[in-house]
């Protein structure tokens, strides 16, 4: 039979196998630099210790010494030592014998020493340690892990910094993450307001969890480099490979390697040459319709933020099904208009009116201020679900 | 030094805190109060970033010490000797169970380190 304390004994020891296989897996995952921040900041309050310990006591000797050797009431004895030893020397507030000042001689050579040592000490902390910008960094990290369906930009670049102020004006929170960082980028990222960023190997697994993938809604890799977007998209892609819920955006120089992007987790994969003789040939083609063709490009590149345009497909079998336009009467409820309809053959029907009879995989193109086609968007998915009855 | 010789440190102070504030509930004196200030103070900075699995509860059982000795101190100077001795008390309720949490912390290291030379 065994005793409780045995039992007891082997239960603690289960646990503790359990403990050190975790640890041992986390000795063979990169060093967390969120783990590596806080140890380094309690390592660094540990060095305050001594001088703290040491300028306790003078005062302690000093206080007591006062007491006894001058029999001063113990605030005056502790206000005498401390003018003593912080160098402040406003003299003796009760006038003191030989015995006293020889006291005080030896005290405030021990204290001035400390209170030296102490300083430096500090100074240390604050110039070469630079203990607050750890602590920022740390605090930052913390508030990244709370995040929840943010944007992930990866790399710092013309692009990049242009995507993130996009991201930012419509109200996305975006995590940047940074190969290196120096004086200048830091200056930057300041004046861009850019308040969440990582500094790590962006193809790292543990890079991307500090970036809080985990919880990101999406990812986009702004490198143009072929072999890091590669490796970025296919490390984010295995720690989130639910396609719908987690998109991730890349760019490529050629299609040879778009195609490649898209076959190893990408949804969506930019050619900026292929945009830019776009952008140019439409110029050329459309030169009289400039301000409607400004509008629509900054529509569709979401630089405009009072109109935006959105999408909605009804579902086979949907309660929307065989309504018209007019009992959805989107205008009138959320100020959005649809301005076409696609139909499943991959017809765009412009030629649309209050009638118009709503069919299965039809998608709606809204068009509408940001804020209402959200509204409305969510409006659509209720009544297409049942939980909001059309009337 | 040592990890072991830290942690005689640590808790010499913090038991020497205790016993002084006891001495001062049994015969008052304004010497021991400042000197069980002192020893609870150099005890709160060694737990400052100490590691353990109750490093939290060890750092604030020392603060609400401290919190209860240094107004004792300024009462006692006040006169009231009576409501300072009442303010030790609970100084020495907090290092008490700092002291068990510092058993608990023992025991585990113990069993620990038993394990480790098993390995």
């Amino acid at each position: 039979m065994l005793t409780r304390g045995e039992i007891l004994k082997r239960k603690f020891r289960t646990w503790l196998k359990r403990l050190r296989k975790r640890e041992v897996a986390y000795r063979y995952q990169e060093v967390d630099r969120l783990k590596f921040l806080e140890k380094r900041f309690f390592q660094l309050l540990t060095r305050l210790r001594e001088p703290l310990i040491i300028i306790i006591l003078v005062h302690y000797f000093g206080t007591v010494g006062y007491m006894a050797i001058e029999h001063f009431p113990p605030l005056i004895a502790f206000y005498q030592t401390f003018i003593g030893v912080s160098t402040i020397g406003y003299g003796e507030i009760i006038e003191m014998d030989s015995a006293g000042r020889l006291f005080t001689i030896f005290l405030d050579f021990a204290g001035i020493t400390a209170f030296f040592y102490a300083t430096g000490v500090l100074a240390e902390l604050f110039f070469k340690e630079d203990i607050l910008s750890i602590y920022r960094e740390w605090k930052m990290l913390k508030e990244i892990q709370q995040l929840k369906g943010h944007y992930i930009v990866v790399g710092y670049n013309n692009i990049s910094k242009e995507l993130v102020r996009f991201l930012k004006d419509r109200g996305f929170k975006v995590v940047l993450i940074l190969e290196e960082e120096n004086e200048n980028i830091k200056k930057e990222l300041e004046l861009e307001h850019i308040k969440y960023f990582v500094i790590g190997k962006p193809y790292k697994k543990s890079t991307l969890h500090l970036a809080n993938i985990k919880k990101a809604r999406g990812l986009i890799s702004a490198y143009i480099d072929e072999a890091k977007n590669i490796s970025i998209i296919v490390t984010a892609r295995l720690l989130r490979p639910d396609k719908e819920n987690f998109e991730i955006i890349g760019i490529a120089r050629s299609y040879e390697t778009a195609m490649k992007l898209r076959e190893l987790g990408a949804n969506h994969v930019v050619v900026p040459d292929h945009i830019i003789a776009g952008r140019i040939a439409a110029l050329i083609f459309h030169p009289h319709t400039f301000v409607v063709a400004n509008i629509l490009e900054k529509i569709a590149f979401g630089e405009e933020s009072e109109i935006d345009l959105s999408e909605f497909e009804i579902l086979k079998g949907s309660p929307l099904e065989g309504k018209t336009l007019l009992d959805l009467d989107l205008r009138k409820r959320f100020g959005v208009s649809v301005v076409a309809i696609k139909h499943p053959d991959g017809s765009l029907d412009l030629n649309i009116h209050g009638g118009t009879i709503l069919h299965g995989e039809d998608v709606l193109i809204l068009l509408g201020n940001p804020e209402n086609l959200e509204r409305a968007l969510k409006w659509l998915e209720k009544t297409q679900k049942g939980e909001e009855v059309l009337t | 030094m040592g990890k072991t010789g830290k942690k005689l440190i640590a808790d010499f102070f913090m038991l020497m805190a205790l016993t002084t504030s006891i001495s001062y509930i049994v015969n008052p004196s304004i010497y021991e109060l400042i000197t069980a200030v002192t020893l609870n103070l150099i005890a709160t900075v060694l737990k400052i970033g100490s590691k353990g699995i109750l490093n939290i509860e060890y750092l604030a059982t020392s603060l609400v010490a401290d919190f209860h000795l240094i107004p004792a101190l300024i009462i006692d100077q006040m006169g009231d000797v009576q409501e300072s001795i009442s303010l030790v008390w609970g100084a020495v309720v907090a290092n008490i169970v700092s002291i068990v949490i510092m058993i608990i912390e023992s025991i585990f290291r113990a069993l620990i380190e038993e394990e480790e030379e098993e390995y």
